[in-house]
């Protein structure tokens, strides 16, 4: 019955499937005898309100989850992808919150034909991140006293924890902007490609998403790894120059404590 | 007449599904409402905004749990990891009952997120039973179990759907939500007249009443949930009132969602049809 109510091109297409007749071989001729007709409906019409309801209440979801990808795409287009998409890969959780978890990579890898393809893909990425980010555990964040309390003897040494409502994202495209230019019902042309590094995270249970520089991504990249500021600092060292990273890094971890990306200091002596 | 439910469960009142929408209101204001019912899978997969509203609106009302994804009719194994969230989100906002619908979400594990319909006959009531006794032994309380919206019938059934609601709570000892509106929409749907329906009821097992707006598509209807409850659907609630008496009664509105004060004005109107038949009562 399900292979029935979830096929794309609904009922009949669903009841000749081959998963359908593996269960119960039918036709749509004797269909009635599996299923009663009413006074007003065919058996054949009665499935189709499940099979109907399937795609349009999960489309729904998908468009509220991205709806800079469906303003890129336009309804028509974003239905027939994400029909495919649910084809490809159906829920398997009991929660919604999995639904789309593999949108941005079916998109990156298995779509064709679809203009601005790569572009559209690193667009859902952000937006998947924001769901991410908005159901992500919840842990204490450390404030800004917390870590000015600190010895600055040692404080190589010391691993800041990040929340777990942080994603950090590498793409081609810088797509932060445009995101925010359909949010605000503006026009914006589909920018060029450029390596871009963003942060998504959840701060006051709101989500946000903001542009990092490469040393910035570096830095919060390598602490999110769990390791320590002596080792995170080398790699934020090692993507350019250190000119005026000094001042840079007091204001970054400021911004970041105020923003409650962290969530505890450990200290591992004589590493 | 009173017919008091077997667990004494108590009459909560006139009460409101809670909506993302409403969250701000709620806060702001903290409106008269008697309870509000939750859709226990929206936050049991979450530890951000809507946990740490439920927190506070949990320690304010009291709460009921009312869920989507149980597939209580499905044949694959019952899922334990969602039971054990399911409980430990009862414990936290001290849920006053939970409960989920008649139905099948999902089999070969996929999930339609949908409630699907099954059969009414011997065989897939005894399957119902064992899985009810289950998942209750696990969750240690009485599970709530609602009547869908149904939109076909199978072949296979040999009994109305009241009969089975009956036996199966009889046999399972667990507890109904009377969806109102569902009974008036599988009726229509069904060529069903809806008095037989509810006169068919066990109503020492019913808990909770449903109340909702439904789409007429003229030859058949849809549980929208978009909209005002129908004349015909109060009438049934009342007579509902006149058989058991008072029940915690709850109005969905999930599509279209206006502002709080209309959701909940909505749901007052019960109390007439409340008062109604206690006046004819005395």
């Amino acid at each position: 019955m399900q292979a029935v109510f979830t096929h794309p091109d609904g009922a009949e297409a669903g009841l000749q499937s081959a998963e359908a007749q593996k269960c119960i071989p039918t036709s749509i001729e004797a269909l009635d005898e599996l299923v009663l007709p009413s006074k007003s409906l065919t058996a054949e019409e009665r499935l189709s309100i499940y099979a109907n309801m399937y795609y349009w209440r999960l489309i729904d979801i998908l468009v509220d989850e991205f709806p800079t990808v469906h303003h890129l795409l336009g309804p028509e287009q974003f239905t027939v992808v994400v029909k495919d998409y649910l084809e490809r890969h159906p829920s398997t959780s009991y929660t919604l919150n999995h639904l789309s978890s593999r949108f941005a990579g079916y998109i990156e890898e298995e779509v064709r034909d679809l203009p601005h393809r790569e572009f559209i893909a690193a667009v859902a990425r952000v937006e998947r991140a924001m769901e991410d980010v908005f159901d992500e555990s919840y842990a204490e964040p450390v404030t800004i006293d917390d870590l000015g309390s600190l010895s600055v003897e040692g404080l190589g040494d010391i691993h800041l924890q990040i929340i777990p409502a942080l994603r950090l994202l590498e793409l081609d495209y810088p797509v932060n902007n445009y995101i925010t230019a359909v949010r605000e019902d503006r026009h914006m042309d589909i920018p060029l490609p450029a390596k871009t590094y963003i942060a998504v995270y959840r701060s006051n249970y709101k989500p946000w998403r903001v542009d990092l520089e490469p040393q910035r991504y570096a830095l919060l990249s390598s602490l999110k790894q769990g390791k320590s500021l002596r080792e995170a600092l080398e790699s934020c060292m090692s993507v350019s120059d250190t000119d005026g990273l000094a001042c840079s890094l007091e204001n970054w971890f400021r911004d970041w404590a105020a923003d409650g990306l962290f969530c505890g200091i450990k200290i591992t002596a004589g590493e | 007449m009173r017919i008091p439910n077997r667990w004494n469960l108590p009459d909560l009142g006139l009460g409101i599904g809670l909506r993302t929408r409403h969250f701000n209101h709620i806060l702001e204001n903290w409106p008269v409402v008697d309870w509000f019912e939750i859709m226990s899978e929206n936050f049991m997969d979450t530890e951000g905004r809507p946990l740490y509203i439920l927190d506070q609106i949990a320690e304010r009302y009291p709460i009921v749990m009312h869920g989507v994804s149980m597939s209580i009719g499905s044949t694959d194994s019952i899922n334990f990891e969602y039971l054990s969230k399911l409980k430990t989100l009862a414990e936290r906002v001290n849920a006053v009952w939970l409960g989920d619908h008649v139905c099948w979400t999902g089999v070969a594990g996929r999930n339609g997120h949908d409630l699907y319909p099954i059969p009414y006959n011997e065989k897939t009531l005894g399957f119902l039973v064992e899985r009810i006794r289950v998942v209750q032994d696990f969750l240690e309380r009485p599970l709530i179990l609602e009547n869908p919206s149904t939109y076909l019938t199978f072949a296979s059934s040999t009994m109305p759907e009241e009969v089975f609601l009956q036996r199966m709570a009889e046999d399972a000892d667990c507890g109904l939500l009377l969806d109102v509106n569902n009974v008036y929409v599988t009726c229509r749907n069904h060529d069903l007249d809806p008095y037989d329906y509810i006169n068919g009821i066990p109503y020492d097992r019913v808990v909770q009443i449903h109340i909702a707006g439904h789409t007429d598509k003229g030859t058949h209807c849809i549980d929208t949930h978009d909209g005002r409850v129908i004349d015909e659907v109060w009438e049934l609630y009342a007579e509902v009132h006149r058989i058991a008496g008072g029940r915690a009664t709850l109005l969905e509105w999930d599509a279209h969602i206006p502002p709080f004060e209309e959701v909940h004005a909505e749901v007052l109107k019960a109390a007439r049809y409340r008062d109604e038949v206690e006046v004819a009562s005395a």
